[in-house]
């Protein structure tokens, strides 16, 4: 095409009648900057952007409130919109579809908060769950420290009599039943320089209730001194861990009889054990 | 009343006033337009708030030097008309009866103005033949290619594509005064 062909094309092209290869080659014109072309061009546009003026006067009283309503979205869906015959259908489906969007999204709610409940019951479970285990282990670690209590106590103990064994100058005394005492027997360990004694009883039968056995030193000066009260266990074994009181004198026996529990300052009941150092 | 780049800049700035403002001066014509083209009244007020709302939304791309502004709009207007035409091929044409009298822009001397640009145009189009003016309202307003205009009107491609050629011609003289201040 020469150049005269494209110039002649400008207000076809402007009109947009021209087939697709015309309006391509016309085009490539334009871009390659021939000016008069372009300049032309503004020309043609100019007319047909004149040619609306020539239509029917016609005008939509409601067009322009619904144009400024449409700057307003969040108030779109509240607006009314007067009902035209060809909308009815259009109208009416779109309700059914926003009724089935709506059940649907109902649906999907529902089911996210049975969702959400049924994990809100697992994690309830799961924390009822911790907190027995939480109990289970307080209550285990009460058990261990008291354990370890006891434990500390017991080696105290053990410390102590080791300490009474490895003491110099340790007497032992071993005491029997006495002759109207039922049959059993003790041993106690003296440690003078300790000022500490041990003592082990066997096969001591049960007292009778508010009662206690109760042990004694018998001294070169003052007689029988309390040296304690103790109870035999469910198998008949007593332990009692003692001392020895100064300026007594020498310890000459020592022997146990059955007292008040509370014990007293000298022995008032009868004699069961009885042993010589 | 705002000049032409006040208006412009206002759209630019989604400034209401400046889309109100634009309304009044085309919203008559450019609805007249589309129901021109559409024949639907519904039709024709859904394309002319989508025009006006893409004139809002896109005002950045406006550039004055392709056009004025009502030509974009209008082009606008009419791209989106044909768009519809095509993809409805089996559109409803019917007439719409409650057609409602004519807006007129609510200030006097944009009324005049209009009202004498739209005697002009009108004039111009009575001035070309009756041949002339058919094949191009079916170009412009049905927006046919010369091809479809030829087999709609039964007549050869050549003579279709003259007789459109010549009829701008004629408007483009017959509309000067215009042309010149719609650049």
């Amino acid at each position: 095409m020469t150049h005269e062909d494209l110039y002649d094309d400008l207000p076809l092209l402007a009109l947009g009648t021209l087939d697709p290869d015309e309006r391509r080659a016309l085009e490539q014109h334009l871009a390659s900057g021939c000016a008069r072309c372009q300049d032309e061009l503004k020309n043609w546009h100019a007319v047909v952007g004149l040619l609306p003026l020539a239509a029917d006067e016609a005008d939509a009283p409601d067009l322009k409130p619904r144009l400024l309503q449409r700057l307003r979205p969040a108030a779109r869906s509240a607006k009314v919109i007067p009902l035209r015959r060809s909308w009815v259908l259009p109208l009416a489906t779109a309700a059914v579809l926003l009724l089935a969007i709506g059940t649907i999204r109902e649906v999907r709610v529902q089911h996210t908060m049975a969702e959400q409940g049924a994990e809100l019951a697992g994690m309830r479970a799961k924390l009822q769950a911790a907190e027995l285990n939480f109990q289970r282990a307080a209550v285990s670690l009460a058990d261990k420290e008291k354990n370890v209590a006891e434990l500390r106590t017991a080696l105290a103990a053990a410390q102590g009599a080791l300490g009474v064994l490895q003491s110099p100058g340790l007497q032992l005394v071993h005491l029997t039943q006495t002759p109207d005492a039922q049959p059993a027997e003790a041993h106690a360990l003296l440690s003078p320089d300790a000022q500490r004694a041990l003592f082990y009883a066997f096969d001591l039968p049960p007292v009778a209730a508010g009662k206690a056995y109760e042990l004694w030193w018998i001294t070169e000066k003052e007689g029988p001194v309390r040296a304690g009260v103790f109870l035999a266990d469910q198998n008949r074994l007593a332990r009692l861990d003692s001392t020895i009181p100064a300026g007594v004198g020498a310890i000459q026996a020592a022997a146990v009889t059955i007292e008040p529990a509370a014990g007293v300052a000298k022995p008032t009941g009868p004699m069961v054990l009885l042993g010589k150092v | 009343v705002l000049d032409t780049d006040q208006l412009v800049t206002g759209l630019r700035r989604h400034e209401p006033g400046a889309l109100e403002e634009l309304y009044d001066r085309f919203g008559g014509a450019v609805y007249a337009l589309a129901m021109r083209m559409t024949r639907d009244a519904a039709t024709a007020e859904e394309i002319s708030l989508d025009a006006f709302m893409q004139v809002w939304e896109q005002a950045e791309r406006f550039n004055a030097d392709h056009g004025s502004l009502q030509s974009w709009l209008f082009t606008i207007v009419r791209s989106r008309t044909i768009d519809r035409l095509r993809a409805v091929h089996a559109a409803k044409r019917t007439h719409v009866e409650d057609a409602t009298p004519a807006h007129e822009p609510a200030r006097p001397e944009e009324a005049a103005e209009a009202s004498q640009r739209r005697q002009l145009v009108r004039r111009a189009m009575a001035e070309l033949s009756h041949a002339q003016r058919t094949a191009l309202e079916l170009a412009y307003y049905e927006g046919l290619s010369h091809a479809q205009i030829a087999e709609r009107l039964g007549e050869p491609l050549g003579t279709v594509k003259g007789r459109i050629r010549q009829a701008m011609i004629t408007l483009r003289r017959l509309l000067a005064p215009a042309v010149l201040t719609s650049r």
